[in-house]
């Protein structure tokens, strides 16, 4: 009978106690070899490998049911007599099982994260937009305006400067006290006019709406604006700028936990934008249809929404993403396709004279 | 190889002094750079997610590569445990960003209370760091076996994190001129909260000991490029390290500055490069990537984000994420290197007689400690 030297331990002290080792089936038998009456019998099917195979360690064995015993052996071999017996120690169960095992649970880990970031966030916003008072989305939209406009200043090299040209204003605010009548809100709406020549407009929680001068210029009549002003005012009232920031706030605060690691909020902000792209669209779409409800309550043409859009694609290629009312933006085709389905009728909203005055509003 | 080790230190034993325990550390960087690759590869492709598991596998190969005595140390934890550890703390640190985001938003900057919490946001965040160290060490030293005896840590993190807070303080106050005494006061703490099976710890020490050093090393850090700092550090570790003992048992370390920076030569010049490049990409596009997307108002001023500035988003990504891979092979590696080469352990029969301790029942591990960037392998 072939016997291999280790040493034992048997997981009540640290003493080691020099053993020989065979195998009498089902059973490792674990000889002490200063006193040969004492033995311990390990069940074979038990035996389990402490270190990963393929390292260049001797071999050692444990329980499956760990109770702290160490068998290291000092001899090579007992591994392929093992192997012999049937029992595999190399590529044993629980190292295929384990990385299976471990792939498994990263899969699953990543599978919860999408669930959580693609639906648990938004979800979560949205409910919790729902419950902020309309007095703090105001208080919000008013502190976070000056900031916005600046950002946009910035970004194209030039100063704030804002339009208020009287004739010009007291147009664009009746057409916007037209509108809110029928939102029935209790947002006091505002739009301020910025003299920068960018195709843009965006609207902060609360009502505060900021045109820049360039859509205007873009726009061919007054449907278009109204359609425009209606479908900003729409997202503050789905409170799509409450809801977004608080998305974001989630979003910043997962992705900076998750990459705690790797601490860096470059790459938590770049992944927040990341996901930010996919999450607005669903808003546009939301407030397109609702901006055609307004329009549609205050009697004024839908044509506009549609036609807006429509024009500034054929001009200018498709503006995704680059065209920002919101945030992001759908594809402009998409959309005016989405509004050409239902057509709204109505007036114009404003007359040619008022709408005169709105195009010279910043000069 | 292993039959005459144990004969040697069998005989030893029944020598008068306390004979010599030989360690030895036999991993070698191209082992450990297969695993920390394919581990790395997994965490790349899991966005970090993998990283508790890719941990377990790396210091399950340190610990079975460290030979104490002729026996190996095990490491027994699993990544699922670090996995939950990381989504309690994730519980825990939620609501404290989220409360603090919500009276902002509610109060306006301005207000005092936002002030307020947000004092206390960081006093919480401070008391947890430290108490995330002292429980990631529990965690660490429980799953950590030595001839199937394990190790443990007892003692309050609460009262860890408050006495490190109290001593960071005092080296705030002092200008640092306090640092050695934190250090050994620590040091202190943790070494008699630490036990073999039913053997403790004791550490014995002043930070009277290293207090020239230490100004000789951060008065010289700067014209020394950062080499007399190190070299504080390395007297740091072998007084730390010396001063430990349990029955019948002491420590010896005798580190030298000169041959940890040789060993980690490769890694500092590799940090330096890396550091290069980030910053030249930081410095001439990163800029212009983040004043486009500026989002003061968080309604996110949504510019197209051109394809040049994906891939630079993409590699910042891949470098983070390989950051774990490339200190395993350069860095733990090589310092596992310089300790086990550098410290002799004596012990006498006593070693033969620890018992094992009743289990600690740490269940989980690691979770704040991950999360807060205090973790290490």
């Amino acid at each position: 009978m072939t016997a291999w030297r280790g040493r034992f331990n048997d997981g009540r002290s640290s003493a080691s106690r020099a053993v020989r080792v065979s195998i009498s089936r089902p059973h490792l038998r674990i000889l002490d070899r200063q006193d040969e009456r004492s033995s311990t019998l390990w069940p074979l099917a038990d035996l389990q490998r402490v270190d990963e195979p393929g390292l260049d360690v001797p071999l050692r064995l444990r329980l499956r049911d760990d109770d702290g015993a160490r068998l290291t052996l000092i001899d090579r071999g007992l591994a392929d007599a093992l192997r012999v017996e049937g029992i595999d120690l190399g590529r044993t169960a629980k190292r295929s099982w384990g990385v299976a095992r471990y792939l498994g649970y990263a899969l699953l880990g990543l599978a919860v994260l999408f669930v959580v970031l693609w639906f648990g966030v938004p979800t979560a916003a949205r409910g919790l937009a729902a419950l902020v008072p309309i007095r703090w989305e105001v208080a919000l939209g008013e502190r976070y305006k000056d900031e916005t406009i600046e950002a946009f200043a910035q970004a194209s090299n030039a100063e704030v400067s804002i339009c208020t040209g009287g004739p010009g204003r007291r147009a664009l605010d009746g057409l916007l006290a037209r509108l809110a009548e029928v939102s029935d809100s209790a947002y006091p709406f505002e739009v301020t006019v910025v003299d920068l020549d960018l195709v843009n407009a965006f609207a902060l929680p609360g009502g505060q709406l900021v045109f820049f001068d360039g859509i205007l210029e873009a726009m061919e009549g007054p449907e278009e604006l109204a359609a425009v002003l209606a479908h900003e005012m729409a997202h503050v009232l789905h409170r799509h700028g409450t809801e977004s920031m608080i998305k974001q706030a989630g979003l910043s605060l997962i992705f900076s936990l998750l990459l705690a690691d790797l601490g860096d909020s470059i790459l938590a902000d770049a992944g927040r934008l990341l996901l930010e792209l996919s999450y607005s669209r669903e808003a546009e779409m939301e407030a397109d249809s609702s901006a055609l409800d307004l329009l549609e309550a205050s009697g004024l043409s839908g044509e506009g929404l549609a036609s807006f859009f429509e024009r500034l694609t054929r001009e200018r290629g498709d503006l995704t993403g680059a065209l920002g009312i919101l945030s992001t933006h759908p594809s402009s085709a998409a959309r005016s396709e989405a509004a050409r389905l239902r057509a709204v009728a109505g007036e114009p909203g404003l007359s040619e004279a008022e709408w005169s005055a709105l195009k010279a509003i910043c000069s | 190889m292993p039959e005459g080790e144990v004969t040697s230190f069998e005989e030893d034993r029944n020598a008068v002094e306390q004979p010599e325990i030989p360690v030895f550390y036999d991993g070698t960087a191209g082992q450990v750079a297969r695993i920390a690759v394919a581990q790395g590869a997994l965490t790349l492709l899991t966005l970090g997610v993998y990283r508790f598991w890719a941990k377990t596998r790396l210091r399950r190969y340190f610990w079975n590569h460290v030979s104490i005595g002729g026996d190996r140390l095990e490491y027994t934890g699993l990544g699922k445990e670090l996995f939950i550890g990381f989504l309690l703390a994730i519980l825990v640190l939620v609501p404290l960003f989220a409360i603090g985001q919500v009276l902002e938003y509610a109060l306006g900057e301005s207000s005092p209370l936002v002030g307020i919490w947000d004092l206390v946001v960081v006093l919480l965040i401070w008391f947890l760091i430290n108490f995330a160290i002292y429980r990631a060490r529990r965690y660490r030293l429980s799953r950590t076996r030595w001839r199937g005896i394990r190790f443990s840590q007892t003692g309050s993190a609460t009262s860890y994190a408050l006495r490190a807070m109290a001593w960071q303080l005092f080296v705030g106050v002092t200008l640092g001129l306090a640092w050695p005494f934190y250090r050994v006061a620590m040091q202190n703490h943790r070494i008699n909260n630490t036990w073999f099976g039913s053997e403790r710890f004791q550490f014995y020490g002043t930070g009277a000991e290293l207090f020239g050093s230490w100004v000789v090393g951060a008065l010289l850090a700067l014209p020394s490029l950062g080499i007399s700092y190190i070299w504080y550090r390395v007297k740091e570790f072998n007084y730390l390290t010396s001063q430990i003992t349990a029955p019948g048992f002491r420590c010896r370390a005798e580190m030298r500055a000169g041959r940890l920076i040789t060993l980690l030569l490769p890694y500092l010049l590799a940090v330096l490069a890396v550091l290069a490049i980030v910053a030249l990409v930081m410095g001439f596009l990163i800029p212009s990537l983040f004043s486009l997307s500026s989002d003061a108002s968080g309604t996110s001023v949504g510019f197209s984000l051109a394809a040049v500035h994906w891939w630079i988003v993409l590699g910042i990504v891949v470098v983070l994420l390989t950051r774990g891979t490339f200190a395993a092979v350069f860095f733990y590696h090589p310092v596992l290197w310089a300790i086990c080469e550098s410290t002799t352990l004596f012990g006498g029969e006593e070693l033969e007689a620890v018992l094992q301790r009743a289990d600690s029942g740490v269940a989980h591990g690691e979770g704040l400690a991950d999360a807060l960037d205090v973790g290490s392998i």
